[in-house]
C-alpha cells in the first residue's frame, strides 16, 4: 500500500515538474537572430535577463526576455551591469524558447558599436549542443 | 504581498546575492552542505526506528545524540534559504518547484509532531531491538520518502527559475 | 588531450541522451546530492563518537564498522552518478578548475578515511582507552569533515567556473 503511494506521488510530483520545466527550456538545436532595442538588463544571479523591444513585421513591439547566467559567469567574459543601456540597438543570438514564448536562451549580443559579447567561452571544434541544464 | 517582496528585494543581503561574484554560490553551497546534514541525520534516525540500521544503539540515545545537530543544520539551511529567497521573492514565489518544495517541508515538519507525540511516546517500550509500533515506522517511512522529494524539488528551482 | 578526450565524450549516444532527454540531469543530480547526505552524515558519526557525544556504548571499532560502510556505499553512488553528469556535459566539468580541485580533494578525503580504518583495525584498544579521543585526534576529525565540506562547495562551484562548453 506504501509502495504504490509513493509510486502514485512520485509520478504526479515529475509529471508537475517536467510540466513546469518545458515552460523553462529553450530548442537548443534552433539558434535564431534577433534585432532590437534593449529595454533593461537584469544583471542578477542566479540568471541574468537581457529584455529587449522587437519589433515584428506586422509592426507590433513585443518584449522579449533572453537568459543568460548570472554575474559570477558573466563578469568573466567582460560583461557588466553597465555593459548593455537601455535604448542601445543590438542584435541577439539566441536558442527560442520550444513553446514559442517571446524569450531565448541567450548566446551572443552584438552592440551598436559592434562589439560582440558571448554569454560563452568558444566550444571545442566539433562538440555538440550547447549545455543541456543550468546551474 | 507585491510590497513585501519589493521589501525583501532591497535588503542588502538579497541585493548582494543578486549582483555580487561570489555571495550566490557561498549561499548555495552552505544551504546545500545544511541540508545534506539534516536529510543524513534524518536517514540515521529513521532507518533505526525501521529497524534497518543501528540496531543495537537504543532509539533514544540516538535520537538524543543526533537531533540537536539535525536541528542546528536545519536553521543554517533555514536562513541561507531564506536570503536566496529574498534576493528574488517574487520569482521564487510563483516557482511551482519552490512551492511544492515548501509544501513537502510543512508536511515533514506535521509528520515530525505526529511523530514525537503519539508513538514516541512509548518509545521505552521499544527502544531496543526492531519492535517500534505501525506509526511509528510510517512516519519514519514518510519522512524518508517527503526529504528524498524535497531534495528533488530544491533541484529542479535551479532548472526552472524564471527570475 | 583532455579537450580531445572530452569532445569525444560529448559526441557518444549516451552524452547525447543525457544532455537532451531534459529531467535525467537533475535526477541524477538529486540522487548525487542524497549521496552526499549518507558520505557527510557517516563522517559525522564517526567524528560524534570521537568526540563522546555519540554511540558511547559502542567502541571505535563497531562506530568504524558501522558507518564507515555506508561511506564507500555512498563513494560509490556519488562516483557512478559523478559520472553520468561527466558524460552528459563532458567538456564543461573535465576542463573546470573547480572539478579539478574537487578531484584531488577527494582522493585526501579517501586517503584519511582509508589510514583512519586501518589505524582502528591496528590500535583498537588504543582508540577506545578514552571515551572522548585525544586532542589531536579530535583536530583531525573536524578537519576531515571541513574537507568533505570542502569537496561539496567545489562541486557547487563546477557551475561558477565553467572555461568550456
Amino acid at each position: 500500500m506504501k509502495k504504490i503511494l509513493f509510486a502514485v506521488s512520485a509520478a504526479a510530483l515529475v509529471s508537475v515538474s517536467v510540466a513546469h520545466h518545458s515552460a523553462a527550456m529553450f530548442d537548443h538545436s534552433k539558434t535564431v537572430t534577433y534585432k532590437g532595442v534593449v529595454k533593461e538588463f537584469q544583471f542578477t544571479n542566479p540568471h541574468s535577463w537581457l529584455q529587449v523591444l522587437i519589433t515584428g513585421p506586422d509592426g507590433n513591439t513585443v518584449e522579449w526576455g533572453f537568459e543568460a547566467e548570472g554575474p559570477s559567469t558573466l563578469r568573466r567574459v567582460g560583461i557588466e551591469a553597465k555593459t548593455f543601456k537601455p535604448g542601445e540597438k543590438v542584435t541577439v543570438v539566441a536558442n527560442p524558447m520550444k513553446d514559442g514564448r517571446p524569450a531565448g536562451a541567450w548566446i551572443t549580443v552584438t552592440t551598436a558599436d559592434g562589439k560582440v559579447y558571448s554569454t560563452r567561452p568558444a566550444p571545442p571544434p566539433g562538440s555538440s549542443a550547447p549545455p543541456a541544464g543550468k546551474s | 504581498m507585491q510590497s513585501f517582496f519589493q521589501w525583501l528585494e532591497s535588503w542588502p543581503v538579497s541585493v548582494g546575492l543578486r549582483e555580487s561574484s561570489w555571495m550566490f554560490p557561498a549561499f548555495e553551497s552552505v544551504h546545500v552542505i545544511a541540508i545534506t546534514l539534516v536529510v543524513g541525520s534524518v536517514m540515521i534516525v529513521d532507518l533505526r526506528v525501521l529497524g534497518l540500521a543501528s540496531r543495537s544503539e537504543r532509539v533514544t540515545e540516538l535520537s538524543q545524540a543526533v537531533l540537536p545537530w539535525t536541528w542546528g543544520a536545519f536553521a543554517v539551511a533555514l536562513v541561507s534559504g531564506f536570503c536566496m529567497f529574498a534576493a528574488k521573492a517574487d520569482a521564487y514565489f510563483g516557482n511551482t518547484s519552490f512551492q511544492i518544495k515548501m509544501l513537502l517541508m510543512a508536511a515533514a515538519f506535521v509528520n515530525m509532531l505526529m511523530f514525537h507525540f503519539i508513538p514516541y511516546r512509548s518509545v521505552h517500550s521499544w527502544d531496543e531491538g526492531a519492535s517500534a509500533p505501525p506509526l511509528a515506522r510510517l512516519a519514519c517511512g514518510a519522512s524518508l520518502t517527503l526529504w528524498v522529494f524535497i531534495v528533488l524539488m530544491g533541484r529542479w528551482i535551479g532548472f526552472s527559475i524564471e527570475g | 588531450m583532455l579537450q580531445s578526450f572530452a569532445s569525444w565524450l560529448s559526441q557518444t549516444p549516451a552524452s547525447q541522451i543525457i544532455q537532451n532527454v531534459l529531467w535525467i540531469i537533475p535526477l541524477v543530480q538529486t540522487l548525487h546530492i542524497l549521496a552526499i547526505a549518507v558520505v557527510l552524515s557517516s563522517v559525522a558519526m564517526i567524528d560524534l563518537r570521537i568526540f563522546g557525544l555519540a554511540g558511547r556504548r559502542a567502541t571505535m571499532m563497531q562506530t568504524a564498522d558501522r558507518y564507515v560502510p555506508w561511506l564507500w556505499w555512498g563513494l560509490l553512488v556519488l562516483a557512478l552518478t559523478g559520472v553520468t553528469l561527466i558524460t552528459g556535459e563532458p567538456v564543461r566539468s573535465l576542463t573546470n578548475p573547480a572539478f579539478q580541485i574537487k578531484m584531488l580533494l577527494l582522493l585526501g578525503a579517501m586517503a584519511v578515511t582509508i589510514s583512519f580504518q586501518r589505524s582502528v583495525r591496528k590500535n583498537a584498544v588504543v582508540w577506545d582507552t578514552r571515551v572522548r579521543s585525544s586532542s589531536p585526534i579530535r583536530v583531525a576529525a573536524v578537519g576531515t569533515l571541513l574537507l568533505w565540506f570542502a569537496i561539496a562547495v567545489a562541486g557547487r562551484w563546477i557551475a561558477y567556473m565553467v572555461l568550456e562548453y
